[in-house]
């Protein structure tokens, strides 16, 4: 028996002194605001209210009053939380439970038998009176008669056809294949890798005279494509006049149709699919490859940094190899080909030979270089591209942050926007090493900070994980990065934007100004009569103008490009 | 209006633990007949005990709510 109702009294009268406690210096305080409001407003003089303040007071000044308020509010609590550990020990020492008492009274007796005592050893024969069972004739019952209750029918009621969908026509089908973003002949991620958007296909024949549709497996549910350009457009329907109902029966569909709209809107993940080429290569040139990488381990680990950059949907391994094979075929077939050529044009045989190896290796050689350059190329575009999104995703992301979601949401909400560039790649693939492999936000983050091509977004990603790391508040530091990367694109873009002011002075001095006075000067040169370097005054005009000014405005394009900065 | 929420949570703390303890007297008050009832019985008083252990912490912690 736990006996602590005598300490719950005790606490609630604790918690009624504390509510008029609280009532009574509300009431002092609102007294007192009375009495400053009436004394501002010139109601009562300082005597007065002097008088009428020690009164309230009770001869006490104010900060004595709150001190003693305070002192009263924390003895209170100090008597509340003796009270409650005293209730606390008693509930916790109570055992009572172990001592359940029950009626023994109600307990079963054990069968007893007396047997009879045995008075010798000796054995005794016992007998067994025979059994007599009196065998009753079964009486037969009568056969269970066949009740039979009578089906009620259902009543025919009003017989509802489903809408069939629309059969375009060859001319609607015909404007809607050039008018709509859709293919229906097209499985729609096929749409972007099909040469020409399949237009040039058989299916595409077959759905301009046929109506043949591409049909698209959504797990077990087949759906036409026009079905779900209905869905995602407002429907073909609706283009070629018809009604949603012509297309789509909403009750007997509305189920498949989210069922649809949920597969639709759930991302696919991407998956690398094998190369063919890095297959051949693979089995071709492997070995002549870990030659060299053995031989010069410097290059080939440059190389192998820029392929992770790039992020070149290849293993690293099989990409070299692929180089070293476009080589080598391409060394090779070049041999047959520069034979012909060189023969052609009558060289000698030594000559020929001559001439064709150098041109193989330098096709080769080409092919290398092109391999080589390609994924630094790619790295540096990729590292442009994610500088210069990087302040916008950070401002993005701290939003997102400060509504107060998970960083695995964050990093999904943002991979899913597409918005900005190389970033939702890099974003991308955290979300998916959290989805598909498991992984954690942080061992995710360092992943991808080991790949990426930006020291600015390896910095941030770094930053992001310490402060997680350390329970710092990310909040916070995203909004710090957010307005510090703001900031430098901002004055980058400045930077950028002056300079391109003295570009323009320079362009209109240097290519404006100076071609006209040339022209002019030339005119009257050509007025005079007589050459200027052995050229006649038309022929430099002539240069000047289709020669020189293009090419002048070209090397100018190229250098604003050159000088973009990386922001 | 947080030191408000303190004490009226306080007070709802209190009146449950008057409630299980009612419950947990009636519980040891009773006779079983059997050794299963008993069982049952003891694993509700055990229960009903670590609710109340449990109503004790939250009213201290509580208490700090109070200003």
């Amino acid at each position: 028996m736990i006996k602590i109702k005598p300490l719950l009294h005790e606490m609630n009268s604790c918690l009624e002194e504390l509510s008029e406690a609280r009532t009574n210096i509300r009431k002092v305080s609102y007294e007192l605001e009375m009495l400053d409001r009436k004394y501002q407003r010139g109601e009562i003089d300082y005597k007065n209210y002097t008088r009428q303040c020690r009164e309230i007071l009770t001869g006490k000044n104010r900060s004595q009053i709150s001190e003693n308020y305070s002192y009263y509010i924390s003895s209170l609590k100090k008597r509340l939380r003796e009270t409650n550990s005293k209730a606390f020990n008693i509930i916790y020492n109570d055992t009572s439970f172990e001592d359940i008492i029950y009626d023994k009274a109600s307990k079963k007796k054990a069968a007893t038998f007396n047997l009879p005592e045995i008075t010798s050893l000796d054995i005794y024969d016992i007998e067994i009176p025979a059994l007599h069972i009196e065998i009753k004739e079964i009486k037969k019952t009568k056969p269970i008669q066949k009740i039979e209750i009578p089906i009620p029918k259902p009543e025919p009621g009003e017989k509802l056809d489903a809408p069939h969908p629309v059969k375009l026509t060859f001319f609607e089908r015909f404007i809607y294949s050039f008018s709509s973003k859709n293919k229906p002949w097209v499985l729609p991620q096929e749409a972007d890798t099909v040469f020409m958007g399949g237009f040039l296909s058989k299916e595409f024949l077959d759905y301009l005279f046929y109506g043949k549709e591409k049909e698209e497996n959504f797990g077990k549910t087949k759906v036409l494509r026009s079905i779900l350009s209905y869905e995602q457009k407002g429907g073909v329907g609706r283009d070629f006049g018809g009604s949603k109902t012509d297309v789509l029966d909403p009750y007997l569909l509305e189920k498949e149709i989210k069922e649809i709209k949920n597969l639709i809107s759930r991302k696919r993940p991407d998956v690398y699919k094998a190369s063919t080429l890095g297959y051949l290569a693979n089995i071709s040139v492997r070995k002549i490859t870990i030659f060299f990488i053995e031989q010069y381990p410097d290059f080939f680990k440059a190389l192998y940094r820029d392929i992770r950059y790039a992020n070149i949907r290849v293993l690293a391994n099989t990409y070299i190899n692929i180089v070293f094979f476009l080589t080598l075929v391409s060394g090779i077939s070049a041999i047959p080909i520069f034979t012909l050529i060189y023969s052609l044009q009558g060289s000698g045989i030594g000559m020929m030979l001559v001439k064709t190896f150098f041109t193989s290796i330098f096709i080769g050689g080409l092919f290398f270089a092109g391999g080589v350059y390609y994924p630094s190329m790619k790295a540096k575009s990729r590292k442009r591209s994610i500088n210069t999104n990087i302040p916008f995703a950070i401002d993005h992301m701290s939003s997102v942050i400060s509504s107060g979601v998970s960083p695995a949401t964050m990093f999904k909400l943002i991979s899913n926007s597409r918005e900005y560039g190389e970033i939702s790649v890099e974003i991308d693939k955290v979300s998916n090493y959290v989805e598909f492999f498991g992984y954690d936000v942080l061992t995710s983050l360092k992943a991808v900070a080991l790949t990426t091509p930006s020291e600015d977004f390896k910095e941030f990603i770094d930053g992001f994980v310490s402060t997680i790391e350390t329970g710092g508040n990310l909040k916070q530091y995203l909004s710090q990065k957010s307005s510090e990367a703001l900031l430098n694109y901002r004055l980058e873009r400045q930077k950028y934007v002056e300079a391109l002011s003295t570009y323009s002075d320079i362009y209109t001095g240097v290519l404006i100004a100076a071609p006209l006075f040339f022209v002019i000067a030339l005119s009257l040169v050509s007025v005079i009569g007589g050459n200027i370097g052995g050229f006649s005054v038309s022929t430099i005009i002539s240069f000047g103008t289709y020669g020189a000014i293009p090419v002048l405005n070209l090397l100018f394009l190229i250098f604003l490009e050159a000088s973009q900065p990386e922001i | 209006m947080q030191k408000i929420e303190g004490q009226l949570k306080i007070s709802e703390h209190i009146e449950r633990l008057e409630v299980l303890s009612d419950i947990y007297a009636d519980l040891s008050a009773k006779t079983y007949n059997g050794r299963t009832e008993k069982d049952v019985a003891k694993l509700k008083m055990e229960l009903v005990k670590k609710e109340m252990l449990l109503l004790t912490y939250l009213i201290n912690k509580d208490i700090d709510k109070i200003e």
